[in-house]
């Protein structure tokens, strides 16, 4: 996975994603405000916070399923511009190729099977017309099954994939980011469907891309123990605005208090992590 | 909720209670005045002839003081059927429905029309386009099986009766042996049809070519006569034998004295443009005589077809044609002679005449008040009592005005719809008895063609849905939400109201106009309709997939083409393809229909047989009908169960 698209290669210091002064509102509910972010090559983030604090909206924004508020903000993707004062950029779709998209609920397609599911990943790569008539080239299917294998669901490539399980499938939405050879991937809120089991090594996955792929990771998650056991750096959101961003070790009782509210154990999975 | 739901039962009950009671009695206080029925028969698809008709009928109740309500109706059969059961006590024929009327329905001839100049009669012609390269009737009779022959409907005296009586049946010709293709139409259909080369010779008749002279002249330029017939008596107007004389008496001084005798000259200067309008002139008394032409030409029709009957041997045939040649000389020599109309009071009143319609107040007055009580009743017995959660008093007062609405409307329907007629249906079941018994007596001498032409028809139906199914997949993303911007959402969904809620009779006559008489018309039918109703099922499965799997290809950085197959397609394919399904079977209902315009299939036979009152063999093409969408509904609903 190591190819770099031509004119790709990152300037020395251009972080990875860039956020500046980005809002996003749903009506008169912020979701988003006035949000700053940067986060380096390399990095491994957490994204935490209650619910409705505005994290799947902040991942959103940077793949452009989200529009920011008219004239607010700039998002940048390896340099890259992504969207500007709320208008999408016009090589969004570019952008997109270089971004691995982890849904809670998947997002595969039910109906087909999970090679053809992987094999969606490299749409935004080849010609048009081969997207259109399903003839993926002959290395994206070595990729496909290389990538299913890795994760560990090769033998379930040609199954239809509403028949297995939330873990097999979240594990094959990976598989599709590497078929996609993505330089960074976004998960929303990945485990928060999966069994504590098939959690884990979802969250060892997304480490491995990190560790020896080198991708940029941004994760978003409910609990902060896994946050704390995977994720060097965290990022809270509070009401939709950025209320800490530090190491992971610099998180205690204070920093959480000032993030839940004094129900902060229930942001735990397991009670002693809270201790 | 309970409550509610028996509150409704019993309104429902009450308004079905009034159908019992037939409206109008409270209405009118004055002496009700006598009824009657007239028919009038519409087979020239002539622009709104029922508008046309409208002053003359309006004359003819001021004139006679009876009320009269006009029958309009395409089909002469279903005339001729309520005349024979007394649903219509006179009408405006056609000469052969006019000899079935007749013999049928208790029938008799009291007057005939003229035409505005005067002329006694119209011509039966054949019609070629100009530059034809037939010349004389010889060159279209050499029977090498090159010909396409447009003939009328068949019992159309001028489309088929007389052709048949005075070209083919002298010849020992038998048409569809003769001809590459023979169709059957309407005398409009047939005059396009030729002025467009879709058939190189159709029946026709002199009154539709002077009509196309006035509305479309082009057309008629493009049209050359190649033969015409002997004289055809102007259209007789029938009474029913056992009408009221009294009744009789008035009908006949209306007709004998309309257009000639008025009390001044600007009224019967009026009264001659109501007929010109008509195309008619003054009527003439006449008598069953007047049909004697029309009987003179079956037996000429049926002698000459004995002639060539090759299954009968000679002693056979020589009696039957001494037979017919007997009839033939018993029929007398055609209505010469006029009838005096006699006893007839030169001074009946004229009744003034009311131009505005009133405003019905007190049927407006009346649905508006049942809509209140209603209203109030639903209000009042929506209101929470006892133990329960209260519903809030905006819910209960929407609930109450939905269903106070709902009632209202079916009162406000109940005239139009003439519910007020239920007790009819009682009444009058021997009637249905007698009419279906006709049915019983099932015909099947044609049972392998009968089979042939239902397998046409499914063969229609599958290619209109095919077709449709093609354009409805564009058609239906394109008119839903969550795939299209709105405005052409917006556009789209207006074009298919449109192909929807045109009937598939009327798009088949505009089809008929650029593909000629035959099957492809009715796939094009079908296919315009269905294309409107599957792209909004096809849109309603879109905007209710799951839109994860879309925004999962989106992600990747796919285009929307690639969003629209491989994230929409794959998720609404198994509903797309139950809806298609669906609409194959209804397709094959649908084109049984289409044979009414002349488009082919099992359903032409249909109608051929009903309006040749051969309800035998209707009985036989049915039953096949019956059977065959039965198996085409099973076959599909296995299919469908294995998608889902």
């Amino acid at each position: 996975m190591g190819q770099t698209a031509k004119g790709m290669a990152p300037i020395e210091g251009t972080p990875a994603l860039s956020v500046r002064k980005t809002s996003v509102s749903y009506g008169k509910f912020k979701a988003l405000d006035a949000v700053n972010l940067e986060v380096m090559p390399g990095e491994m983030v957490a994204l935490i916070g209650a619910s409705g604090s505005g994290k799947s909206t902040l991942l959103r924004a940077v793949d452009g399923l989200q529009e920011a508020d008219a004239g607010s903000g700039r998002i940048e993707i390896f340099g890259r511009k992504l969207q500007r004062n709320g208008r999408l950029a016009k090589g969004l779709r570019f952008r997109r190729r270089d971004i691995g998209f982890i849904f809670q609920s998947f997002n595969l397609v039910g109906r087909l099977s999970l090679f053809n599911n992987v094999l969606i990943g490299c749409l935004g790569r080849i010609p048009t017309w081969r997207g259109i008539f399903g003839l993926f080239p002959a290395e994206d299917r070595v990729s496909a099954m290389a990538a299913l294998d890795r994760v560990g669901v090769g033998e379930f490539a040609g199954r239809r994939t509403s028949n297995l399980s939330g873990g097999q499938m979240q594990r094959a939405a990976i598989a599709r980011a590497l078929v996609q050879r993505a330089r960074m991937v976004l998960a929303d809120e990945p485990i928060a469907s999966l069994d504590p089991v098939s959690a884990r090594k979802v969250m060892e996955l997304l480490q491995e891309l990190n560790q020896t792929d080198d991708l940029t990771v941004v994760v978003s998650l409910h609990q902060v123990d896994y946050a704390m056991r995977y994720c060097q750096r965290v990022v809270a959101l509070k009401a939709g605005k950025i209320i800490f961003d530090g190491p992971t070790s610099d998180l205690n009782r204070k920093t959480l208090i000032k993030i839940y509210g004094e129900e902060y154990e229930d942001a735990f999975w397991s009670t002693e992590a809270a201790e | 909720m309970k409550n509610q739901i028996v509150l409704f039962f019993v309104v429902m009950l009450l308004v079905l209670g009034m159908a019992m009671v037939p409206p109008g009695q409270a209405q009118e206080k004055e002496v009700p005045k006598r009824v009657l029925n007239f028919g009038v028969l519409t087979t020239e698809a002539s622009d709104n002839l029922s508008t046309l008709w409208a002053p003359f009928l309006e004359d003819m109740g001021d004139m006679t003081g009876l009320q009269v309500n006009a029958f309009f109706s395409a089909d002469y059969a279903s005339l001729i059927e309520a005349m024979r059961f007394g649903k219509i006590e006179a009408s405006w024929f056609s000469n052969k429905p006019g000899l079935e009327a007749v013999r049928r329905s208790n029938g008799e001839v009291f007057a005939k029309a003229t035409y505005p100049d005067g002329a006694p009669g119209y011509y039966s012609v054949l019609l070629v386009p100009t530059d034809s390269p037939y010349k004389t009737l010889d060159d279209i009779l050499k029977c090498d099986n090159t010909v396409d022959f447009g003939m009328g409907d068949p019992n159309s005296t001028s489309g088929t009766l007389m052709p048949m009586a005075y070209v083919f049946a002298p010849r020992g010709i038998v048409p569809t042996e003769c001809f590459k293709n023979v169709t059957n139409a309407t005398h409009e259909a047939n005059g396009y049809a030729v002025a467009n080369k879709l058939v190189d010779v159709a029946t026709n008749n002199t009154t539709n070519l002077k009509r196309l002279a006035r509305t479309q002249p082009d057309i008629l330029s493009r049209i050359r006569v190649l033969w015409q017939s002997p004289l055809i008596q102007t259209d007789p107007i029938v009474w029913r034998r056992d009408l009221d004389p009294v009744i009789k008496q008035k009908l006949l001084y209306f007709f004998m004295t309309y257009g000639r005798r008025a009390d001044n000259p600007e009224e019967l200067q009026r009264q001659r443009q109501v007929l010109a309008e008509l195309d008619f002139g003054a009527f003439l008394p006449s008598s069953d005589a007047h049909l004697d032409p029309i009987i003179r030409l079956e037996i000429i029709r049926d002698m000459a077809q004995t002639r060539s009957d090759f299954s009968l041997d000679e002693d056979e045939r020589a009696a039957k044609l001494t037979e017919l040649q007997e009839q033939l000389n018993a029929v007398g020599a055609g209505e010469d002679e006029i009838v005096e109309a006699v006893g007839i009071d030169a001074n009946s009143k004229r009744s003034s005449r009311s131009k505005a319609k009133a405003v019905p107040w007190q049927r407006i007055g009346f649905t508006l008040s049942i809509g209140l009580v209603a209203f109030a009743l639903f209000f009042w017995s929506s209101a929470t009592r006892g133990a329960g959660p209260t519903k809030p008093v905006r819910e209960r007062l929407f609930d109450a005005s939905v269903w106070a609405i709902f009632l209202a409307l079916l009162i406000w329907a109940y005239v139009a719809a003439e519910i007020y007629k239920t007790p009819d249906l009682i009444n009058n079941a021997d009637k249905m008895g007698e009419y279906a018994e006709g049915f019983l007596h099932l015909d099947w001498k044609e049972g392998w063609l009968y089979l042939q032409q239902m397998s046409v028809t499914i063969q229609i139906a599958l290619w209109g849905t095919f077709l449709s199914i093609l354009f409805a997949i564009p058609f239906g993303l394109l008119s839903s939400r969550n795939v299209a911007p709105a405005p052409v959402v917006f556009f789209m969904r207006r074009i298919m109201d449109a192909f929807r809620s045109i009937n598939e009779l009327v798009v088949g006559t505009m089809f008929v106009v650029t593909v000629g008489l035959g099957p492809f018309a009715g796939v094009m039918a079908l296919a315009v309709h269905t294309t409107g109703v599957l792209a909004k099922l096809f849109s309603e499965a879109v905007e209710a997939m799951d839109p994860g799997p879309v925004e999962g290809v989106r992600a990747t950085g796919g285009r929307p083409i690639h969003e629209v197959i491989w994230g929409v397609i794959p998720q609404v394919a198994p509903l797309w393809t139950s809806y298609a399904l669906y609409r194959f079977e209804t397709n094959t209902r649908s084109a049984t229909i289409l044979g009414l315009i002349g488009a082919g299939g099992i359903g032409q036979l249909l109608f051929e047989q009903i309006r040749s009152f051969q309800y035998g063999k209707t009985a036989a093409i049915l039953l096949i009908i019956i059977v065959a969408v039965t198996i085409v509904d099973m076959l599909s609903q296995i299919l469908r169960k294995r998608l889902m």
